[in-house]
């Protein structure tokens, strides 16, 4: 199915080239055309579509933001778990002294 | 009691090589705890703020566009401005337009930064190293038992907790590294639909094969410049062609440059939509995603090279 838009968008471009490829008054009416034809009706129907676009962004990057702190919270969970790591390991250490202070007052 | 020696031993050995080879297990896994989403993620990362900065100075160059045509001869004739008010002058992405597309394009500059730092969250080092200790505090375990076996009354059970401890946490660095691995697959199926809607859309408004909303603006107010400069050309002087000359050459110049960087914006944008999907099947398994990586890193050059063009001269 052809969309209407970029059948005119098309022959805008059309009628463009014919304004650069022709001279006179041939190319006066093609740029006289092209003209309406951009902005009475493309130029005001993009307007339109941008800014209805503007609204699927914004839902967009609103989810994709709160994806984005879920997988914040990932990334903390994962450090938390090696940072813990770290710390029994630190933990371990102080144990083994205290063992080996025992051990020889013992 | 010879017997009972022989078979201390006999356990000793056996204890022996039962360490020796947990070190060796938890070293290998140890390396293999670096993600192989790392570098993927890294490049896909840089490649989603180098095409944001380009997509964020190519939307604002439109409003400086359109202030251009805005102020030229045949603007103020055919909207017949005869004194200057607001509403004669509506911009084609207005504020919140402009505002909530690069809140997109930020957003997934964001979420790849942020993958890249799961995917960085490795350990491997920190496993290393505790693999390292690990096996140091199971030689000093297996010395201790020797001598507790042989009777020595210097029986001192030095890092015993810590190799204990080190052998917990290796095994946690692992559990975390799986956890990872398993939080960035499914995050990136989670995501993969939503990162190609944003890139799809980006893409369609700078593409000239859907005639592009923006793409398609763009071009037709380099156009109104150049009827403006001809308009001009015919009825200036032989002294003032030259410089209307200039400016319709410089405008051509900044045109051609302009829609071939907004093309190669279309194209970089579909490409970074297809790396994630080509990440993500890396993810499930699948192959490693270089070919859409190279076409990534490819665009991105081409790209590079346009805005450079424009921001140059």
């Amino acid at each position: 199915m052809i969309d209407p838009y970029i059948y005119l968008s098309n022959i805008a471009d059309d009628l463009w080239d014919l304004r650069q490829q022709t001279g006179g008054k041939e190319s006066d009416q093609a740029e006289s055309m092209y003209n309406v034809l951009e902005n009475i009706y493309l130029e005001p129907f993009r307007h339109k579509q941008v800014q209805s676009n503007t609204k699927k962004y914004a839902r967009l990057a609103q989810k994709l933001q709160s994806d984005i702190a879920a997988l914040d919270a990932s990334i903390k969970q994962i450090t938390g778990i090696q940072d813990k790591v770290q710390q029994v390991a630190q933990y371990a250490q102080i144990f083994d002294q205290i063992i080996a202070i025992a051990a020889r007052l013992a | 009691m010879e017997g009972t020696k022989n078979m201390q031993s006999h356990v000793n050995v056996r204890i022996g090589w039962g360490c020796l080879l947990l070190v060796g297990g938890l070293l290998f896994c140890g390396c293999a705890t670096t993600s192989r989403l790392a570098k993927p993620l890294g490049d896909y990362s840089a490649a989603t703020t180098d095409a944001n900065t380009m997509i964020g100075a190519t939307l604002v160059s439109v409003g400086t566009l359109d202030q251009k045509v805005q102020s030229t001869p045949w603007f103020i004739e055919s909207n017949n401005l005869t004194e200057l008010r607001e509403s004669a002058f509506s911009p084609f992405l207005r504020p919140d337009d402009l505002l909530q597309r690069e809140l997109a394009a930020q957003a997934l500059c964001t979420y790849a930064a942020k993958l890249k730092e799961l995917a960085g969250i490795n350990g491997s080092d920190a496993i290393n190293k505790s693999a390292n200790s690990a096996g140091a505090a199971i030689n000093s375990i297996v010395t201790n038992i020797n001598q507790l076996g042989t009777g020595s009354a210097n029986a001192i059970p030095t890092g015993v907790v810590s190799g204990l401890a080190s052998l917990a946490g290796n095994l946690v660095n692992i559990y975390a590294a799986a956890e990872r691995d398993k939080a960035l697959r499914q995050v990136l199926e989670e995501n993969n639909q939503i990162i190609s809607n944003i890139c799809n859309l980006l893409a369609d408004e700078l593409d000239p094969a859907n005639a592009g909303f923006i793409y398609k603006h763009v071009e037709h107010d380099y156009r109104l410049l150049e009827e403006n400069a001809d308009k001009r050309f015919k009825q200036a002087t032989a002294n003032e062609k030259p410089a209307v000359v200039t400016e319709y050459l410089d405008n051509l110049r900044k045109k051609n440059y302009t829609l071939a960087l907004m093309r190669n914006l279309a194209v970089l944008y579909r490409q970074i939509a297809e790396t994630h999907s080509a990440i993500l099947a890396q993810s499930q398994g699948g192959q490693k995603p270089d070919t859409a990586l190279a076409r990534l890193s490819d665009d991105l050059a081409l790209a590079r090279f346009y805005s450079s063009q424009i921001s140059t001269k």
